[in-house]
């Protein structure tokens, strides 16, 4: 049953009610200004073609705004953001299977710039070194880094990979030591 | 000595250990320069990750297209889901306009009442509450006036003033019936102080837990029914025109089979609209009886320093407090009013005499469940207008704050015109020539305060809306508009509408109501309202107008 005859605590009501929807548009909205291209990046790295991937993290943070319009609890919404980012992604790069996974040809574009004089050859040469460790990563290892890289922690990284935090930390450990012997040597 | 494994060590510098684990690492850390060297080796590897993040934000191909615009985006979501009944987005946008909060939203009449039908496909207990509720919108718009009402019994029929110092009546069996009707009034909770009136029936059925409504449209008028399982009153009918929603009859019939109808007699226009002459003077009838039952009637003075008193406390500004005079007593009555409150209220108002303080709890005057508000409460289709102007603030986020900030100022401002034009309808002229010259002095001050403080509000509002329609074509106009000295009644009266006006144009801006007015044209008659505002607000308050007369961009900014 409705109990509206109050008209003053309805128009209190939709004051706060406007408001705490403003807000929520606010706090969408920086997210959104703030990690979109870091969430189409991590997409890319994922496989998906630069259109798929904008319009996936589009998705994500519509997806966001819903969910939390349903009044459900984010503690931390970048988190959510990438694993929705992650689970989505896969899905699109499932659909779209027939289709060779997006890859950034690094080695060929840093190759074909001038070098540097700030960063020099041999920064160059020790970028190259990196980037073919990266890629020789397993795929988990990689999607560890690349999910630590965006700030996530060990169990937000599990969730969005669908494995313990302690795996997290074993992949990132695996990671860090194949990257360390790429680095010095 | 045990080193630090290296996944352990990972995990110490991510923070992801726990704080005892995380203790003993760091305990040994000082200690071992093996595992600190490692830790260090570590923190570069880092180091080049972080790097190499860098690196592929550079080569990777930028997003193809430009992004969304993500508040559109919002608000299309916002729409989507069932939307509300027309009545209540266009509630939902008086409220996003800012208005005070125990004060009416003044719908225009008309638009109430073709709007109604909308209403009609809901359920009839939504029908009533919403009928109801207009009823109270329409009423308060009113200015209260003394009326006198027709009661018939099933025994005898008799007819009392409301609004103003019942005059004993000389009929003795009259005085018992009325008496007698108060005790049945108060026992089934149905306010005795104003019978026939859409608030009274609203905060009566608003405070039964199980009842049936049934509302039916007569043509010429709507007729409510609420049948009560419990309580004293079985059944209220309540019969409203149809053109203005005003109440025109009222039927009630209690559980003892007793029953009362109540209609209002027709008072010939010349009737002076006095609360004061009834109350204040003798009563012609029965010359003394007031003063026999109280030692000293409540004048129009005590009524002003009540008023006064509640000022000090702000309680004039939004609180759901009334004051009312009858029966040589001042009433102030307050629902859902929160307990600190209403002590401060009462504290305030302690030392006055002859004021009678009484506060309710109907049960309706609690807070919407946040259910239905997250259903209603988001606007409909936004005209496009606010996105462009989203677009001239530089992004979606600085409108909102923008919009944010527009909203309280307007709610002030509004919360100040509704108190500048109560005082000006508790004090016609004929009731200020009974007031004592310090009277007179402190109810023009009351009056300035507010119209002053409705003045900052408007002047910060403009402050933010110039900048921001300027380059939307609006254009302030170069001089204030002229406006004629009136006494303040009525000043006080063409301040509260135009800032109505202003803060309805607000809401059209800002998106929140369906756009009633051309876009193209908007910014401009904001602007023009503002201003307008601005030169009535000063006119009043003698900063022009009024000898000597200043320049009229002095009083500007």
């Amino acid at each position: 049953m409705l109990t509206i005859e109050s008209l003053g605590g309805e128009l209190a009501g939709a004051v706060r009610q406007k408001r705490a929807v403003l807000r929520l548009h606010e706090q969408v909205g920086r997210l959104f200004e703030e990690a979109r291209e870091d969430v189409y990046r991590y997409l890319l790295t994922l496989g998906l073609q630069p259109a798929q991937a904008q319009e996936t993290a589009q998705e994500v943070f519509l997806r966001l705004y819903a969910t939390l319009r349903k009044g459900e609890e984010i503690r931390n919404a970048r988190a959510w953001v990438f694993r929705v980012a992650h689970n989505l992604g896969l899905k699109v790069r499932e659909r779209e299977g027939a289709e060779a996974p997006f890859e950034v040809d690094l080695e060929a574009r840093l190759r074909s710039q001038a070098p540097d004089p700030e960063r020099g050859l041999l920064e160059r040469e020790r970028a190259l070194r990196l980037h073919r460790a990266v890629e020789a990563l397993s795929a988990q290892q990689r999607r560890c880094l690349y999910l630590r890289l965006e700030g996530l922690r060990y169990p937000e990284i599990g969730s969005a990979l669908g494995i313990s935090p302690s795996a997290v930390g074993e992949f990132l450990r695996r990671a860090v030591a194949r990257l360390r012997k790429a680095h010095s040597e | 000595m045990r080193h630090v494994e290296s996944e352990q060590l990972l995990r110490y510098a991510d923070g992801e250990l726990p704080a005892r684990e995380a203790r003993e690492v760091r305990a040994h850390l000082e200690a071992c320069w093996q595992c600190r060297t490692e830790l260090e080796h570590l923190q570069e590897t880092v180091g080049e990750c972080v790097r190499y993040r860098a690196l592929l934000a550079e080569h990777l191909p930028p997003p193809p297209a430009p992004w969304m615009n993500i508040y559109r985006r919002f608000e299309q979501m916002d729409a989507r889901p069932a939307r509300p009944p027309l009545m209540v987005r266009l509630c939902a946008a008086a409220a996003g306009a800012g208005v005070a909060r125990w004060a009416p939203a003044a719908v225009a009449l008309t638009l109430v009442c073709a709007l109604v039908v909308y209403e009609w496909r809901n359920a009839p207990s939504v029908q009533a509450a919403v009928l109801l509720r207009k009823a109270v919108e329409a009423a308060e718009e009113r200015s209260p006036a003394p009326h006198r009402l027709r009661i018939r019994t099933k025994q005898r029929e008799v007819s009392r003033m409301v609004a103003a110092a019942q005059p004993a009546s000389v009929d003795p069996a009259a005085n018992e019936t009325l008496a007698n009707l108060e005790a049945l009034f108060r026992a089934a909770n149905y306010n005795w102080d104003d019978p026939l009136s859409a608030r009274s029936f609203q905060a009566w059925r608003g405070g039964l837990e199980d009842k049936r409504d049934e509302v039916a449209d007569l043509g010429d008028c709507y007729r409510i029914r609420t049948t009560a399982e419990t309580g004293e009153l079985m059944q209220a009918t309540l019969k409203l025109d149809a053109r203005d929603l005003r109440p025109i009859e009222s039927r009630l019939e209690f559980r003892n089979s007793e029953w009362v109808e109540i209609t209002e007699i027709a008072v010939a226009p010349a009737t002076p609209p006095a609360p004061v002459a009834v109350a204040a003077s003798r009563p012609p009838a029965a010359p003394g009886r007031v003063v026999e039952t109280a030692p000293r009637a409540a004048t129009l003075s005590d009524e002003l320093q009540v008023l006064a008193a509640l000022h000090q406390v702000g309680a004039d500004l939004g609180d759901p407090v009334e004051v009312t005079r009858a029966a040589g007593r001042i009433l102030v009555s307050g629902v859902g009013v929160a307990p600190e409150r209403r002590r401060r209220i009462e504290d305030a108002l302690d030392d006055l005499p002859n004021v009678v303080v009484r506060f309710s709890d109907p049960g309706d005057a609690e807070p919407l469940p946040p259910a239905y508000i997250s259903e209603r409460a988001v606007g409909g289709g936004r005209p496009a207008f606010d996105a462009r102007l989203a677009e001239q603030l530089g992004g979606r986020l600085h409108f909102e704050r923008l919009a944010a900030e527009l909203l309280d100022r307007s709610e002030a401002m509004m919360s100040r015109a509704y108190a500048l034009r109560r005082l000006a309808h508790r004090f016609p002229p004929e009731a200020e020539s009974q007031l004592a010259a310090a009277d007179l002095v402190l109810l023009r001050g009351l009056g300035r305060e507010h119209a002053v403080a409705l003045a900052e509000q408007a002047a910060a509002m403009e402050r933010l809306l110039v900048p921001a329609l300027e380059p939307l074509g609006g254009t302030l106009p170069g001089a204030l508009p002229d406006i004629a000295p009136l006494p303040w009644q009525p000043a006080a009266e063409e301040i509260f509408r135009t800032a109505r006006q202003v803060e309805t144009l607000l809401a059209s801006m800002l998106g929140a109501a369906s756009g009633q007015v051309p876009a193209a044209g908007l910014p401009s008659q904001l602007l023009a309202g503002m201003a307008e505002l601005r030169a009535r607000v000063d006119t009043y308050v003698g900063w022009r107008g009024a000898p000597p007369p200043r320049e009229a961009g002095a009083a500007r900014r």
